[in-house]
């Protein structure tokens, strides 16, 4: 391997010099200084900082509207991630069959996670208002009240947002999935058709264990993605109706953007960040991902 | 790689001096944010600022347009970053907060000099002393469906009077048709909520604050009262959000609804909305109490860093006189002027519905301006909300509001 010599480094470093700027400035600094201002309390309009220690994290603990924010977005996330990952999962088996329309069913199934978020939510405030198409089927199905829409119930309002969430993401995770797929050799399928398996046989013994690598991949991002639930939120439900939809990042922008108390929001995003990492380290474990690694 | 120094000089050059904003030298800035943005409002208040630099040569208004939506991070941002604009419209209880941290200037002399031509003070103060101009003010009102009140021979043009009534024809203009609803009740919606439940409160004589501001009565007698009476004129009735009331009353799906002057322009404008009349809030039960609704605002204030603060001060002058008041209110078709001798045009006087909201007007009440106002709403608002969902009665409800909000004036 040739070592790159001064000249080289320079240029090297240079072209690497615009995003290392952005990444101290947009990534790094925020980092930083969120951390700093955790052990803070400040006042952005007064500009006055005070050092208060990890009083904001003990307080984060008997704070019932933080509690119960972080046990909704633990819902969430144990709620969407297993029902998308199959649903995406058996969506990509389904389109990578030779069926006929193929490319306009993965085309169907991929355009809800091109859409905005914000547009999808508002088109699901109105389907789920009192009145809308999702409101009325579930009176039908005895499921929701009359007098008021499924957002506003508050035994369905999360389930309702976390329904929305599963029909939006499950495109994209498909299309991951179809790409692992199509990484496994077809000759291993030949083999076990030799060997007489059946399909159910195919699936677990080839398909699965040759696409644990890409699960692993979706199950993370996905995990990640719905600890930090937020558009959604904020456009359909602003955490209600009382609370039953506050999610921790929620939080976080209610605490620092509209109370201004930068430094218990921030206490508050470095538990999420914890609490993301555990989850993310368990999830590796669990798939094997470190054993690999090391091996 | 000579060539790059042509590159690269034209844009120093644009950094250094492209980014004045065309600005003259000599020439003096106003900067001005503002939030009225449909296009004819915005239209009148470019017409106030090009009169404006007619009348002050050498002086250019420069105006910013914020939303209500994040319209008070923004302004947060720039009294952080210590560059807040000249001129700013303030939503009127968002004054108390920022008066109390320092960063707007004393407008009493000129209070001493408008307060005959402008109504609406009290949120502007804080200490004593005054903060902003009033420019624009709001209150909320009933509004009754006159066809589906004749359904059950109700007349539209004698409204109920007490709370009483108002439950009885809720339950009478229930269900009357298919999805159609007797009253329609706002959702716990963040800062919309406490502005419906706040004149129940106050018409049946109940406050949130004690008269010193050390301590929380909105667990009184009277506030239980007033929260059980709502919880109860609820259930008649369906529970949305604003907007989605707005539309329902507009689309002749419900029979009363308590909203603003933006949904007389609605009902204006729509070319199938149902023949409605408007009314003054009820009282308690008859002779006792208040009809007291709720009174919003917007103010004009000036930052203690402006860089122009007499240029500010002089566009806010010409914002809320008369000519200009009335001509933005024409311009929106639903707005309420501060300015009393636009108040007292024909535009309002001679006009039946417009006529109701000033009167309503006369007896509504601003929120008690406060620094913590944004953590005091909130701890109603979930009081509300914990009782419409049966969470806790009125009575535990309101003792749990009561607590903490007296926690959060001792801390202050």
């Amino acid at each position: 391997m040739r070592v790159p010599h001064g000249k080289q480094w320079a240029g090297t470093f240079g072209l690497l010099l615009p995003w290392l700027i952005t990444f101290a400035m947009f990534w790094l600094y925020p980092l930083a200084h969120s951390a700093f201002l955790s052990f803070h309390d400040y006042n952005p309009l007064s500009g006055a900082m005070d050092f208060v220690g990890g009083l904001h994290f003990l307080r984060l603990f008997s704070d019932a509207d933080f509690l119960q924010a972080l046990k909704n977005t633990f819902v969430f996330v144990v709620g969407t991630v297993p029902v998308t990952t199959i649903l995406a999962l058996a969506l990509a088996l389904g389109v990578n069959r030779k069926l006929p329309l193929r490319g306009l069913f993965r085309a169907g199934f991929f355009v809800p996670t091109l859409t905005a978020t914000v547009v999808v939510a508002l088109l699901f405030v109105h389907l789920y208002t009192q009145g809308g198409y999702l409101h009325t089927l579930a009176r039908m199905l005895g499921l929701a009240e009359a007098d008021r829409g499924l957002l506003l119930d508050e035994r369905a309002a999360l389930l309702s947002v976390m329904a929305m969430d599963i029909w939006v993401s499950a495109g994209y995770y498909m299309l991951l999935f179809l790409a692992g797929l199509q990484q496994i050799p077809r000759d291993l399928y030949d083999q076990a058709d030799l060997c007489g398996a059946s399909a159910w046989q195919k699936l677990r013994l080839v398909t699965l264990p040759l696409l644990k690598p890409m699960t692993l991949y979706v199950v993370l991002i996905n995990t990640i993605k719905s600890f930090q639930i937020f558009t959604e939120i904020f456009v359909m439900t602003q955490g209600g109706p009382v609370g039953a939809t506050s999610t921790v990042v929620y939080f976080v922008y209610r605490e620092g953007f509209e109370k201004f108390r930068m430094g218990y929001a921030s206490a508050a995003a470095y538990v999420l960040f914890f609490v993301i990492l555990a989850v993310s380290i368990i999830q590796a474990r669990l798939f094997g991902f470190f054993q690999r690694a090391e091996r | 790689m000579r060539w790059i120094k042509y590159l690269i000089l034209p844009l120093c050059g644009y950094l250094l001096f492209g980014c004045s904003g065309g600005r003259k030298p000599g020439e003096k800035i106003v900067e001005f944010w503002q939030f009225w943005t449909d296009p004819e409002a915005r239209a009148v208040i470019q017409q106030v600022a090009d009169e404006y630099e007619k009348k002050h040569p050498g002086t250019k208004v420069r105006i910013t347009d914020l939303t209500w939506s994040d319209g008070h991070q923004k302004i947060v941002s720039a009294f952080a970053a210590g560059r807040p604009p000249d001129l700013l419209e303030l939503g009127s209880d968002w004054i108390a907060e920022f008066a109390a941290e320092g960063v707007l200037l004393d407008m009493t002399p000129e209070k001493m000099k408008t307060e005959y031509l402008l109504i609406g003070w009290s949120p502007a103060m804080w200490n004593d002393t005054c903060y902003a101009l009033p420019w624009y003010l709001g209150t909320r009102v009933l509004f009754i469906n006159c066809e589906l009140s004749r359904m059950v021979g109700l007349d539209c043009r004698k409204p109920p009077i007490t709370w009483d009534n108002l439950i009885q024809w809720a339950e009478a203009l229930n269900n009357l048709r298919p999805q159609a609803y007797g009253f329609g009740a706002n959702a716990p919606e963040k800062h919309r909520l406490y502005k419906k439940f706040l004149p129940f409160l106050w018409s049946n004589g109940g406050r949130i604050l004690s008269a010193d501001g050390n301590f929380s009565i909105i667990d009184s007698e009277v506030a239980v009262t007033a929260l059980d009476y709502y919880i109860r004129l609820v259930k008649q009735g369906l529970v949305e959000k604003q907007t989605v009331l707005d539309e329902m009353f507009a689309g002749g799906r419900l029979g009363m609804v308590i909203s603003g002057d933006w949904l007389l322009k609605k009902l204006r404008s729509a070319e199938d909305a149902p023949e409605f009349a408007l009314a003054m809030l009820p009282y308690p039960a008859p002779g006792r109490g208040g009809r007291i609704s709720f009174a919003g605002g917007e103010y004009l204030a000036i930052p203690a860093k402006a860089k122009n603060p007499i240029g500010a001060l002089e566009l806010a002058r010409e914002l809320v006189n008369e000519k200009n008041s009335l001509n933005l209110c024409i311009a929106t078709g639903g707005a309420t002027p501060a300015n009393v001798p636009a108040l007292q045009n024909p535009y309002f006087v001679e006009d039946e519905h417009r006529r109701v909201f000033i009167e309503q007007l006369q007896s509504s009440r601003a929120t008690p301006p406060h620094p913590q106002w944004v953590y005091i709403e909130q701890a109603v608002e979930e009081a509300v909300e914990k009782a419409m969902y049966e969470r806790l009665t009125p009575r535990e409800a309101l003792d749990e509001a009561a607590r903490t909000i007296t926690e959060l004036l001792r801390e202050d």
